[in-house]
């Protein structure tokens, strides 16, 4: 126990002997750790808010469509109502067109459904079915000098010469909702009636929001409505979460394969350094072979050294990669888009304990080979070495 | 009699050098070292002593005949035995002294005992510090890095690290080749003071003058060993009677420090009894020759 603290130590200091490449080398590890930490915490806050959005806009709600993706009749929102469980039938129109020669998505529901979909920050929600009324984002009504009040025309392929709204409501840009629905487009909000005009579709509705009455009954109705409409397509919150989740997956794999080439990089870099550090040592390790250190002990001072790379890298790497997600999440991504995506910052052990991790079994990778040379050299050679 | 502290019977060396070259480094050499020996093999550059010495150091292997130290046979002896068998029984001295250079002088020394698992780092460091101090090392240096002292000092701590696990013989590669004539002079004094003190040396050299203060000299020409015709030595202690005397007690105190170790080993049962006895045996017969 003594020897290997004893030949721990001996590592250490040689590593303090040489602080500029110690330096270099373990600000490489830190590169790669700090950027594979803060895509982590990215990927976690992106995952909360994914989680949190879907709940928000779903909760124990069951979103139906057909299978065909074709419009459902209205109809089926009255035969939804009479399954046993089922609270409401939500009918949702969706389509696109212009505002103002902007591109936008026009989301119609019906009046008194509008708030569960959209946050009213000004003014107020559209006031009756055949009002002519909107709500559009407040970020890009600001972009596009429009205030409340305002008349706003909203030009479809089925209303070419466009219909007048008078801007009642500013809401809150919708976050992932509206990038994975809208994209850069701005979501104006009418009643379901207006939009049936603007978008042609009298009597049909392109999803059926069901809202359930118990949230443990959500499967049991599901159950239900695919016993009876073979022809819809029924997808829960569970069913959107997991979708959800595989896209992310795909993203995740992505982000960490890209991170993994810093990482490979930044093993390269310690396999450079402890080969080095080897070599300046040829004569040295002769000396301790003949003295007595065993094979098995040169290869732990080497490893050893690869190690403290690893760990000094690791440490700095995952503090650096916290701070870099944090500002990432805080300040480059709400910049980065023109709708406001605003991620929650989670700071848990998990990002550290996986960077540290990864560096260390990074750069114990990494020495294995030069450090299992080193313990082979063979004593006559290596104290014959200039 | 107990058997001699090195035999090398027969010992051949050749050399691969490319295709078809061989190099007959060593021929047929033979060499005997009893304990408490003081040798020395001298010869032009070239000759096979370095081999010769590589060999008696267990750091390389014969291509024929063998190899016994201390009675064993280490001819055929695994990599990782050899290791083993350098760190307890032989210690080295080389002529550019070879020092570790991320420890201090003091941790050199302490490094083979440490190595050896038989010394608790206290021991280690009380035994380092007697070593350091029988070889005349200045004590206001201990935690000096080897870059930080002379030629001579390294040395110094060169020798206390070769005696650092009470080596079977100690064997010097031109321990003064690389050293001033007065730092020579203390390495020699040092030399031959350790050996009056019951040590085995083996030293190779092409200073003559240093071949002269041991009891035996070989020559060694062509890859073949010769015994030099007895001559004139230099039997006088090269030190004063009272620089001896103050010599010797450090060495009592070296002594009595092993006899507790090997003691607290026995007591916990890391070495056997029979260990116990031999090593018990030799501590007496060393503190015998040291009072003599």
């Amino acid at each position: 126990m003594i020897t290997l603290l004893y030949l721990a130590r001996y590592a250490l200091r040689d590593l303090w002997g040489k602080k500029v490449r110690t330096g270099l080398t373990a600000l490489g590890i830190a590169i790669g750790i700090a950027s594979l930490v803060s895509l982590f915490i990215v990927s976690l806050g992106l995952r909360a808010k994914v989680g949190e959005s879907i709940n928000t806009l779903l909760g124990s709600s069951i979103i139906v469509r057909m299978r065909n993706s074709e419009p459902i009749s209205v109809y089926v929102v009255h035969l939804l109502n009479n399954i046993p469980g089922v609270k409401k039938a939500v009918p949702v129109i969706v389509g696109s067109g212009l505002v103002e020669s902007n591109n936008a998505f026009i989301l119609a529901v019906p009046v008194d459904e509008i708030q569960s979909f959209q946050t009213i920050l000004n003014g107020s929600s559209i006031s009756s079915p055949n009002a002519l009324e909107c709500l559009m984002p407040k970020e890009s009504a600001t972009r596009m000098g429009i205030s409340i009040g305002s008349t706003v025309r909203l030009v479809t392929p089925y209303a070419q010469e466009g219909v007048s709204f008078k801007v009642v409501g500013l809401s809150e840009v919708g976050g992932l909702l509206q990038a994975a629905l809208a994209g850069p487009a701005s979501v104006v909000a009418v009643s379901l009636e207006q939009g049936e005009k603007l978008l042609n579709k009298r009597g049909v509705a392109d999803m059926i929001l069901v809202r359930v009455n118990d949230p443990s009954n959500v499967s049991s109705v599901v159950n239900a409505i695919k016993i009876t409409y073979p022809n819809l397509a029924v997808s829960t919150e569970e069913d959107v979460l997991d979708q959800a989740q595989s896209i992310l997956n795909t993203i995740d794999a992505v982000i960490f394969t890209i991170s993994a080439i810093s990482i490979v990089v930044a093993g390269v870099g310690t396999m450079n350094s402890v080969t080095m550090s080897i070599r300046e040592k040829i004569r040295e390790i002769g000396v301790l072979k003949s003295i007595g250190t065993s094979p098995a002990q040169i290869l732990y001072v080497f490893l050893m050294e690869g190690l403290i790379l690893g760990l000094l890298g690791g440490l700095i790497g995952s503090v650096l990669g916290i701070g870099l997600g944090y500002v990432v999440i805080k300040q480059v991504l709400p910049r980065m888009f023109r709708f406001e995506i605003s991620l929650p910052f989670i700071l848990s052990p998990e990002p550290f304990v996986n960077g540290l991790a990864i560096a260390i079994t990074a750069s114990f990778l990494s020495s294995l080979l030069p450090s299992l040379n080193a313990s082979r050299i063979r004593p006559v050679e290596a104290l014959r070495y200039e | 009699m107990s058997s001699p502290a090195l035999e090398c019977v027969s010992v051949s060396k050749t050399y691969l050098l490319g295709k078809d070259i061989e190099v007959k480094a060593l021929k047929n050499v033979s060499l005997r070292v009893e304990k408490g020996d003081f040798i020395s093999i001298i010869g032009p550059s070239g000759s096979g002593k370095s081999t010769l010495l590589h060999i008696a150091g267990t750091l390389d292997r014969p291509t024929s005949g063998r190899v016994l130290i201390d009675g064993v046979d280490v001819t055929e002896l695994s990599e990782s035995s050899l290791t083993a068998f350098r760190k307890n029984k032989i210690g080295f001295v080389f002529q550019f002294f070879n020092l570790i250079t991320n420890l201090s002088a003091l941790e050199n020394v302490m490094l083979p005992m440490l190595l050896s698992r038989r010394y608790t780092l206290k021991e280690a460091r009380l035994k380092a510090l007697h070593l350091l101090r029988l070889v005349g090392f200045p004590e206001d240096r201990l935690r000096n890095p080897p870059n930080r002292l002379s030629g001579g000092q390294q040395q110094k701590v060169a020798i206390a690290r070769a005696l650092a696990n009470n080596p079977t013989y100690i064997l010097a590669d031109e321990p003064t080749g690389n050293l001033d004539v007065s730092s020579s002079a203390e390495i020699i004094a040092t030399l031959k003071l350790l050996n009056s003190f019951g040590n085995t040396i083996i030293i190779v050299t092409h200073n003559v003058e240093l071949a002269r203060i041991t009891n035996k000299i070989f020559f060694m020409r062509d890859g073949q060993l010769y015994e030099e015709a007895p001559r004139s030595f230099l039997e006088r202690m090269p030190m004063g009677e009272e620089a001896l005397e103050s010599k010797r007690r450090i060495q009592l105190d070296i002594l009595k420090l092993e006899r507790e170790n090997i003691e607290r080993l026995f007591k916990s049962r890391m070495i056997s009894g029979e260990a116990y006895e031999r090593a018990l045996k030799n501590l007496e017969d060393k503190e015998a020759r040291v009072k003599h």
